[in-house]
């Protein structure tokens, strides 16, 4: 299945020829070539939703909204670019219109206590390591946008330009985010750096 | 430890935050339910239908309009025509009599 790899950073662009295939196939009108392209995808658009929204029951529903619209709008996508890049920016779109939205609507309705313990909630099947749920803890009492950049930066592990793609937000932003965010991560956590020596 | 150090350790410790679904059937379900939306999701054929099924159904209602109408016309002039004809010979039977 990989052909080659191209290395940026820590994150990883694989050149797949079956997803190239799979998108053709869709092209052509084979929509069960579709499922490859889900199969493939899902888990990482779920992961996206999710740190973004931090509901499980929502981030399903987002992933599989977001890769219905990638399949009605697959007439616009470029075949030489990967698929991945392209549904992770639908997906992160339709996540961060439901977080403005609920953030508006929480505002309005809901005390910090409430917004704290709506965060905490069982969805989290991650950071069963202490480590990892102090950074979790550190990520989310960033500001909203702070923490979604770092988490697409530390958790999911894309690049700037790629979350600058995502977001719709430009690099510098994405750098001056993370650069105030590591800060912040750095005053909350600076005793890992003892622990990681 | 440097900048990048720190930063390569909290990486390496925030990718276990990476949400995994600890439902084993979600990939299935989100498939099916991904794969129902598309199925049910019309095609270009399916949209020029739709668009073409109600322009066809007004012009068949239009014409059969029309022809009512026309035949409705052409048999009321043909009543009209008869009656005129029948009361033009009336009263010319009228002039006719006051005449005699």
């Amino acid at each position: 299945m990989v052909v080659s790899e191209e290395k940026r950073g820590s994150a990883t662009v694989v050149d797949d020829p079956g997803e190239r295939q799979a998108v053709a196939a869709v092209l052509g009108g084979d929509s069960s070539a579709y499922d490859y392209l889900v199969s493939k995808h899902m888990r990482r658009c779920l992961s996206i939703a999710w740190g973004i929204v931090r509901d499980a029951a929502e981030a399903e529903d987002l992933a599989q909204e977001a890769f219905v619209r990638a399949y009605e709008k697959i007439g616009s996508f470029r075949m030489n670019e990967p698929f991945g890049p392209w549904i992770y920016r639908i997906v992160t779109n339709l996540s961060l219109d439901v977080a403005k939205h609920r953030s508006r609507v929480r505002n309005e309705e809901l005390g910090h206590d409430q917004q704290a313990a709506r965060q905490e909630r069982g969805d989290v099947q991650v950071a069963s390591n202490e480590i990892a749920r102090r950074i979790d803890r550190a990520i989310e009492s960033l500001p909203e946008m702070q923490g979604i950049v770092v988490r697409l930066f530390l958790v999911e592990e894309f690049e700037h330009a790629e979350i600058a793609a995502m977001t719709g937000l430009t690099e510098g932003t994405i750098r001056s985010h993370l650069s105030h965010g590591r800060k912040k991560l750095q005053s909350i956590l600076g005793d890992l750096q003892g622990e990681w020596r | 430890m440097n900048d990048d150090q720190y930063l390569n350790s909290l990486r390496a410790e925030a990718r276990k935050l990476r949400y995994e679904p600890g439902d084993s059937f979600l990939e299935t379900r989100m498939q099916a339910r991904i794969r129902e939306r598309i199925r049910a999701a019309p095609s270009v054929l399916d949209l020029i239908t739709a668009w073409i099924r109600p322009v066809t159904a007004g012009l068949a209602v239009l014409i059969v309009a029309s022809s009512i109408a026309l035949y409705s016309v052409d048999a009321s002039d043909t009543t009209d025509t008869l009656h005129l004809v029948a009361e033009a010979a009336l009263l010319q039977e009228d002039v006719y009599l006051v005449g005699d």
